[in-house]
């Protein structure tokens, strides 16, 4: 029952865990006291409205987490956190990158424009396999390249750049897909559908943007894989197939139904890496804090 | 170089900066001083208050004291928070602003009929 002060206080420490962390650590334990003894002063005032008491703290603290989590964003400290504990990063963008590889695909396949949900499924689709592959694949490679570039520098410094230029190629893949849906949809009389102008023209463009997408991705999984055989940073199972995940991206220009297969090989690389990168980083993390224990009572 | 005009505090922080001026406080405590001070105009929420104290600590305003028990309440040990030498020199600048501000409606002969509540 909401009003018993106990499933209230419950609730209460419940929605302080929604503070940022660093916030939490540091008053939310003030934070519940203070809490306890706003709810014991109630209780102890003869007559009091304790919905309203609630609900008035509850809005107000909500309030007051957004607040402090939009101050994080704004100056900067997510940001900073992210690139001081890239393995939690990586780990998103693999699992970004594993439903965009198969979410999409699927939606392109057996997706009908003409269902009700059709366009907006459509728009979904068109921005994992565009934005959020294209951030993604950036995220996990430049988190890789924190981590083995400095045993093989030149191959992971092409692997980024490689790494752009496929996600400017998805991105752009987006875009030109989105466009032709939404110029069908707005001039259902020209029926465009049915002009193979169009359609020849559209299908080179889509399929010419993402074979070089493909291809600029294959570049980038080779070299990652070369530097993490030699370099011995990586499993030699995950470098091989880095190693012909590559070779296959490398030439789904030249045989497009090699995609499905590549996409696959790109699911299993990904969480494998994203788990790899998470593991390492979460062991800095605990190292870099044992290191600062002995000094954390000097005066 | 000292800021000689510090920008003007948030209402929140002038009544925290107010409620430590004579003595450390824990969370609660500072709530209801602020409502003493304030006549019970100001009632601040949990969320507001500590927002403010964490901007405050982290610019050196008020500092945590040491964590014990309140004898007027109940045997949790709580942390206290005090002024620092820096929060001191904000509020007494606050205030000399507050004083400025009255000195010219005073000067001006619009304190204190003519504001919008007698018209």
């Amino acid at each position: 029952m909401i009003y018993e002060p106990q499933s209230v206080r419950r609730l209460y420490k419940k929605l302080l865990a929604l503070y940022p962390r660093g916030f939490r650590e540091r008053l939310g334990e003030s934070m519940e006291q203070t809490f306890n003894d706003l709810c014991n002063e109630r209780k102890q005032q003869a007559e009091y409205r304790w919905a309203g008491f609630v609900l008035w703290i509850f809005v107000e603290t909500a309030v007051g987490i957004i607040r402090e989590h939009v101050l994080l964003i704004t100056e900067g400290a997510t940001m900073k956190s992210m690139l001081a504990n890239p393995g939690s990063a990586a780990l998103i963008s693999s699992i970004l990158l594993a439903v965009a590889f198969i979410v999409a695909p699927l939606i392109y396949l057996l997706g009908n424009l003409r269902d009700a949900m059709g366009p907006f499924s459509y728009a979904v689709a068109d921005f994992l396999y565009g934005p959020v592959w294209a951030a993604s694949l950036v995220t996990l490679v430049f988190a890789l390249r924190e981590r083995i570039g400095p045993r093989a520098p030149r191959r992971m410094s092409l692997a980024l750049l490689a790494t752009v230029l496929a996600a400017g190629a998805m991105i752009a893949v987006a875009c030109i897909r989105s466009a032709n849906r939404h110029y069908h949809l707005i001039h259902p009389e020209l029926h465009l559908e049915n002009s193979s102008t169009v359609l020849i023209v559209w299908t080179t463009l889509v399929a010419g943007v993402t074979g070089a997408g493909w291809h600029f991705l294959g570049w980038a999984l080779v070299l990652i894989g070369s530097a993490g055989w030699t370099s011995g940073q990586l499993p030699r199972v995950l470098s091989m197939l880095y190693l012909v995940g590559g070779i296959v991206s490398l030439f789904v220009y030249l045989l497009p139904a090699m995609e499905g297969n590549a996409a696959m090989l790109g699911v299993v690389i990904s969480i494998w890496q994203g788990l790899l990168l998470w593991k390492s980083g979460s062991a800095e993390a605990q190292a870099s804090l044992i290191q600062l224990e002995p000094g954390a009572f000097d005066s | 170089m000292t800021n000689i005009h510090p920008p003007p505090l948030t209402p929140a922080v002038f009544h925290i900066l107010l409620a430590l001026s004579n003595g450390e406080r824990h969370g609660y405590g500072i709530m209801k001083q602020v409502e003493v001070d304030s006549q019970g105009k100001v009632t601040m929420g949990a969320g507001t208050l500590y927002g403010s104290l964490k901007r405050m600590l982290d610019a050196g305003l008020v500092k945590e004291s040491d964590k014990r028990v309140d004898p007027e309440m109940d045997d949790e040990r709580r942390i206290y928070y005090q002024l620092t030498g820096v929060g001191a020199k904000a509020l007494a600048a606050e205030l000399e602003r507050y004083k400025r501000i009255v000195s010219l409606a005073q000067e001006r002969k619009l304190y204190p009929r003519t504001f919008a509540y007698d018209l």
